[in-house]
């Protein structure tokens, strides 16, 4: 595999936050979706380099997050066609879990941010109301860049992440083969429960 | 400056380079090719202009309209073919513990212990020393801007870059940053599916046809012919493998942390990868 995937995981936290703050101001602006990525992703990078302490920036990010990833809309999809047969109390249980394990896997990654920065690249409007925003993280340590694709959709007056893209390696894709064969084979307690321990793991 | 001479002699280098190889010649390229392609449904003829591109600049997409899906269909499984699953799981199995044991202390060793500095030379001379192993498949692949490009970077990097010590192509044009290619993604371009997921013991996620083409790209490999002796054959491929596990550290450390079940997440993306 030719990937480059060496800190994309580390980017992919702070690469969203351009967005998040996208998000949040776009009842107030008319910019563009890619002049407003490029302006905010300074303010983002302030928030990370300030002196606020790793737990403030924590729940700022968090908060940001969950404001920008539609994660129930996630959620539902990595589950796919087994989200059918789940309960209306088994729904509303992976759901909540599914939010937190999403928040524990990238929230607290911020520590590893390294002075990288967002260059968007371009924006695809694939109709519907929904966009790809084309973006290269650089990172000043290395000459190699990391393409991160975002999939957004307008929700309101802003904009919801719906899928993150590394490198070629897509988010949903990716989680929806993981949990479809966890679901197969052992069904809804056995998913639940990782996601539980997951959680765990991560506090 | 240094670019446009080495545009204007791209024909020459790709002359002096494919002669330059004492193992890529007709006579051997045929039989390979033919061998591999035999028994399957396939023409010599590209599967589209799609597939001549470099592949690494068309990443897979994942291609579905998210406003008019029902989030829960099944419209768009990604397709796993994993007919042997219990046994690569077995084997996944194996690698993970040999991995926790020797494999990914020895990377974070490596990382530790060596300058930042040292460890790109590294890399830059292993990305190097597979450059001809690309170029072998640009020509099979008949992508001549691989082609130029590959020789460009390979002949630049090597004379003025120190024998390969430091990538001076991509610091001069970053459109000559490293492009990969080999035999497998040869096949695929003339039309050869990926086949049943296969995990190879220490080289991990393969396929039926990834895994015969790995063979394929080491006899193409002339840094693994007979003009250099075993001991350096040896070292060269224990150092591919400490750069790449170094590499992959941060990614492997994340899907440990956060992956449900880490043997679907590696196949998930070696699918969309491949």
């Amino acid at each position: 595999m030719t990937m480059r995937l060496k800190n994309i995981i580390a980017i992919i936290v702070f690469s969203l936050l351009p967005l998040a703050a996208y998000s949040e101001e776009s009842a107030h602006t008319t910019a563009t979706p890619e002049s407003f990525v490029q302006n905010t992703s300074s303010r983002v990078i302030a928030l990370l380099k300030s002196r606020t302490s790793d737990e403030s920036k924590q729940k700022q990010l968090t908060a940001m997050f969950l404001q920008v990833m539609d994660s129930d809309w996630i959620g539902k999809f990595v589950l796919g066609k087994h989200w059918q047969t789940l309960s209306d109390d088994q729904k509303r249980t992976y759901l909540k879990n599914y939010r937190k394990y999403l928040i524990d896997s990238y929230v607290p990654k911020f520590k590893q941010y390294n002075d990288q920065a967002i260059h968007v690249k371009g924006i695809k409007d694939l109709g519907h109301g929904q966009y790809l925003v084309i973006t290269d993280i650089v990172s000043s340590s290395s000459q190699a860049n990391t393409k991160v694709e975002y999939r957004i959709q307008a929700a309101g007056d802003g904009y919801k992440i719906h899928d993150i893209v590394a490198e070629g390696v897509s988010l949903l894709t990716t989680q929806r083969s993981e949990f479809s064969s966890i679901m197969s084979n052992e069904g809804f307690d056995a998913l639940n429960d990782r996601l539980l321990s997951k959680d765990n793991d991560n506090n | 400056m240094l670019i446009k001479l080495m545009h204007s002699t791209k024909l020459i280098l790709t002359l002096a380079f494919v002669l330059s190889l004492p193992q890529i010649t007709h006579a051997e390229i045929a039989p390979l090719t033919g061998l591999a392609l035999e028994g399957e449904n396939t023409s010599l003829k590209p599967v589209s202009k799609e597939a001549a591109k470099p592949v690494q600049n068309t990443p897979p997409k994942a291609e579905y309209d998210i406003s008019n899906l029902d989030a829960t269909s099944d419209e768009v499984e990604q397709e796993i073919n994993d007919p042997i699953e219990p046994f690569n799981r077995a084997i996944y199995g194996f690698n993970r513990g040999l991995d926790h044991l020797i494999i990914r202390p020895a990377a974070i060793i490596y990382r530790d212990l060596t300058p930042d500095w040292g460890k790109d030379r590294v890399h830059s001379a292993i990305n190097n020393m597979g450059e001809p192993v690309t170029a072998a498949n640009a020509i099979l692949q008949v992508d001549e801007q691989l082609i130029s490009d590959t020789m460009g970077r390979f002949i630049t990097n090597t004379v003025l870059g120190f024998g390969g010590l430091i990538d001076v192509a991509a610091e001069a044009d970053t459109e000559l940053s490293l492009k990969k290619t080999d035999f497998g993604l040869t096949l695929k371009k003339y039309g050869v599916e990926t086949g049943p997921y296969l995990m190879l013991p220490i080289l991990g996620p393969s396929s039926f046809r990834d895994a015969p083409s790995l063979a394929v790209d080491y006899f193409l490999d002339p840094f693994n012919s007979e003009l250099f002796s075993n001991d350096f054959i040896i070292a060269r491929t224990g150092v591919i493998g400490l750069d790449k596990r170094y590499n992959y550290l941060e990614l492997t450390d994340h899907v440990e942390k956060t992956s449900l079940d880490e043997y679907s997440t590696y196949r998930s993306i070696y699918f969309q990868k491949r």
